[in-house]
């Protein structure tokens, strides 16, 4: 058993933590959060570092970090803002499958592009009738000459508005074959004519934004097509565990400062002429807290782990997801309560990750769809 | 034993919910995004006589009665909870003391036309530091003259912004913990008061003030009730409000719920609806489980307040259930509706922002526990 981290994971923790004391100060966030602005400048600082490309291989212009290392960014960006990690994974995911499945002429042309964050790139699948069964979706895309022809809806889209962004889109291109394998994938810029993004108001996650894009009759060169024609489930499923691994990383850091921000409050806090934290009611609650942190934390490590020695790891990402995302949601339903009224006001920072948790037991998929998978791993045929 | 409500109840039942779902549910959603209340349902509420639940006729009243009263929180929330909030606040805090402990004269002048809707009470005890432990009010109330000049701040001020009168909680001696509070009856043109409104993250219809005083002058025939027993008066009715809140949030777990139930059977997944799948169903049938269970823990702590029997742990059980209930049913009842139950466009995220409330005020889940476990012995 090894439960340490190597020197240079060390020192990647602390370099994150440095930049984002410096650079993302709650003041910051909760200017972004209240315009509802996406953290361009933000990112454009990470760039300059070179941060856009940590994880993307070497041979596309990036510095190949490893699962562990992602969480350990994941973790430590998250600490700061819950929505500034999440949207840090959202270009790169869908670069890192851009590189497994797309033509050497995409690579070149996307990859170096989107790690000096001139574009940004979001993924496009979920649907008004097509939400956990994902491969119901009916967006089309048809062949015209040299061009494909889109028509369709999606919804539900995370940070798709931002400028120069590229959606990694996914369409029906046979609707003559079993579903899962009539899917494609297609990369169509925002601005492309006949794309029209529309907001849609959420309770949370206000700096990335989520949207409804409807395509009418949108036309994107041929070669936009990513890999194989109707190969798309296949692209849409590899790379899961990474990615989801990643994001279960960025609930981490964020359910531990909400920890702190309850501790820290129920230390300074006095009624009945003492601290509210030496009440054993709220004692032992933020003692729980702490043991749910780390609890979701440990199961991320090992999965991470797990991921970097190539053993498979969907069963144990998944329950890092379903743990990380129900904790997040449950310790920010706490944290609330420990400090009373002040937490339901808008002007202290709980009642964000009240509200940003929430989301988490839905996205990326549900935590019922993480349920399936796991009982499905061990072994029940669960439908 | 009977666990019917009477004709009347039930008549006034279905009136209470025609008016809830006419008046107020078209206008839930709007003045939550406005963060205003829509005014003039007072008067309306007042003129079908739904401002004076808790009183007697001679004050224009319709009462007293706690399950009538309850009956209304819960159709009321049902449409709407932070506009229900307003009629809340005023049916019990907003108005309570001046009808427990005011002159006559003091109830002429302002309880009739609050019952009415005309006038708007607000409630001010909790300060900045002082939440849970309402025995350490730090505002004081200095006596010169025939006045009291008031110096300090109150937060978390129900209905402040639009309150026509505020009954306000100071220390008239100090040092002396539960001994030393006196309530007070302040009228917002009052030299050195001042307001400003809180943003919350829900009932967001509902306002909730912040007050400023700077020796402001308070005639001494606006005191309520005696001088330095503020505390004993203030506790001595606690029990409506708390079944009151626990009515209410039967209302709203019933909105979501309700809600869910419909969203369960309509939207289809995986070839067929999703309210077909067991990990669904069970959750609807949890819910609906605690939504009666809430229930009649709070309408039996209604009915025997109506009796006048001693009822301090059964409101606080129901006040403590129904409050709990309604987080985990808005929880799952989002859920249910995955990624629309976060979109501002379905009436979810609403319910879970409102259902957060529900264990804060008038007494936290903590405050609750603690009164039930000083009612077993402990």
């Amino acid at each position: 058993m090894n439960f340490g981290f190597t020197e240079e994971q060390n020192i990647l923790r602390k370099s994150v933590k440095d930049f984002m004391e410096k650079e993302c100060p709650p003041e910051y966030v909760r200017e972004l959060e209240e315009k509802e602005e996406y953290p361009y400048e933000l990112y454009g600082k990470m760039a300059k570092l070179g941060w856009l490309g940590l994880p993307i291989p070497e041979e596309y212009g990036g510095s190949g970090l490893g699962p562990v290392d992602l969480v350990i960014m994941g973790e430590e960006m998250s600490r700061f803002s819950f929505e500034i990690a999440a949207g840090f994974g959202v270009s790169i995911f869908c670069g890192l499958n851009i590189i497994e499945h797309g033509s050497e002429e995409q690579k070149k042309f996307y990859i170096p592009k989107m790690i000096k964050n001139e574009i940004r790139l979001s993924i496009g699948i979920t649907e008004p009738n097509a939400g956990s069964d994902a491969a119901a979706l009916t967006t089309s895309a048809v062949l015209d000459g040299d061009s494909w022809v889109i028509n369709g809806q999606k919804t539900f889209q995370t940070a798709a508005d931002a400028k120069n962004n590229i959606i990694c889109l996914y369409v029906r291109t046979d609707k003559n074959v079993p579903k899962h394998k009539g899917i494609s994938q297609i990369l169509v810029p925002n601005d492309t004519p006949g794309v029209e993004i529309r907001r849609i108001k959420t309770l949370g996650r206000k700096m990335l934004h989520t949207s409804e894009i409807f395509f009418e009759d949108v036309r994107v060169p041929r070669e936009n097509l990513v890999g194989e024609l109707n190969g798309g489930w296949k692209m849409l499923l590899s790379g899961l565990e990474l990615e989801r691994l990643y994001v279960c990383s960025t609930y981490i850091g964020s359910s531990q400062t909400l920890v702190n921000l309850a501790l820290e409050h129920a230390k300074q806090r006095v009624q009945f002429g003492r601290p509210i934290g030496t009440f054993q009611a709220i004692g032992h609650m933020l003692a729980d807290m702490q043991t749910e942190v780390d609890a979701a934390r440990l199961l991320v490590y090992r999965a991470a782990w797990m991921h970097d020695q190539g053993m498979p790891c969907m069963k144990e990402v998944s329950m890092a997801k379903l743990y990380g995302s129900e904790a997040y949601a449950r310790l920010s339903n706490q944290g609330m309560q420990i400090m009373g009224g002040y937490g339901y006001s808008m002007e202290y920072d709980m009642q964000r990750h009240f509200r940003d948790s929430r989301i988490l037991t839905v996205s990326a998929g549900s935590s019922q769809m993480q349920r399936t998978v796991i009982a499905r791993q061990m072994g029940l045929r669960v439908e | 034993m009977d666990f019917e409500l009477s004709e009347e109840h039930k008549i006034f039942q279905r009136t209470a919910a025609q008016f809830a779902q006419k008046e107020i549910a078209p206008l839930g959603e709007e003045y939550d995004e406005k963060e205003e209340y829509p005014r003039w349902i007072f008067p309306r509420s007042g003129e079908l006589g739904f401002l004076g639940i808790p009183y007697p006729e001679q004050y224009g009243g319709t009462g007293p009665d706690t399950i009538a009263l309850s009956l209304f929180a819960e159709e009321t929330t049902k449409a709407d909870a932070g506009i229900a909030m307003g009629l809340v606040v005023q049916n019990t805090v907003g108005t309570s003391p001046i009808y427990n402990f005011g002159s006559e004269e003091l109830k002429q002048r302002y309880l009739v036309p609050a019952i009415r809707g005309e006038a708007i009470g607000a409630f001010a005890l909790t300060e900045p530091n002082v939440g849970s432990d309402v025995s350490a009010v730090e505002m004081s109330a200095r006596e010169e003259g025939e006045s009291y000049i008031l110096n300090g701040a109150k937060t978390f001020v129900s209905s402040g912004m639009m309150a026509d009168y505020a009954i306000v909680a100071a220390r008239t001696e100090k040092g002396k913990g539960h001994e030393g509070i006196t309530i007070f009856l302040v009228e917002p043109q009052s030299s050195g008061f001042t307001r400003k409104g809180l943003k919350k993250l829900g009932i967001r219809a509902q306002d909730i003030a912040e007050f400023t005083f700077e020796d402001c002058h308070v005639p001494k025939e606006n005191v309520l009730g005696e001088v330095g027993k503020g505390f004993y008066h203030l506790m001595s009715t606690v029990q409506k409000t708390r079944i009151v809140v626990g009515a209410s949030s039967v209302g709203l777990a019933r909105a979501a719920f309700e809600t869910a139930l419909r969203y369960a059977k309509e939207r289809r997944q995986f070839g067929q609806p999703i309210g077909k799948f067991q990990g669904i169903q069970f959750k609807l049938a949890d819910m609906a489980t605690e939504i009666e269970l809430a229930s009649l823990a709070v309408y039996k702590a209604a009915w025997r307040n109506d009796k006048g029997e001693q009822c301090i742990k059964e409101a606080s059980m129901a006040k403590l259930y129904a409050s709990e209930m309604v987080n985990r049913v808005a929880y799952q009842a989002l859920q249910i509706h995955g990624g629309y139950g976060y979109m501002r466009e379905y009436p979810l995220e609403r319910y879970y922002r409102d259902a957060r409330i529900m264990e804060i005020f008038e007494g936290t889940s903590e405050i609750q526990r603690l009164i039930i476990s000083r009612q077993l012995g402990l």
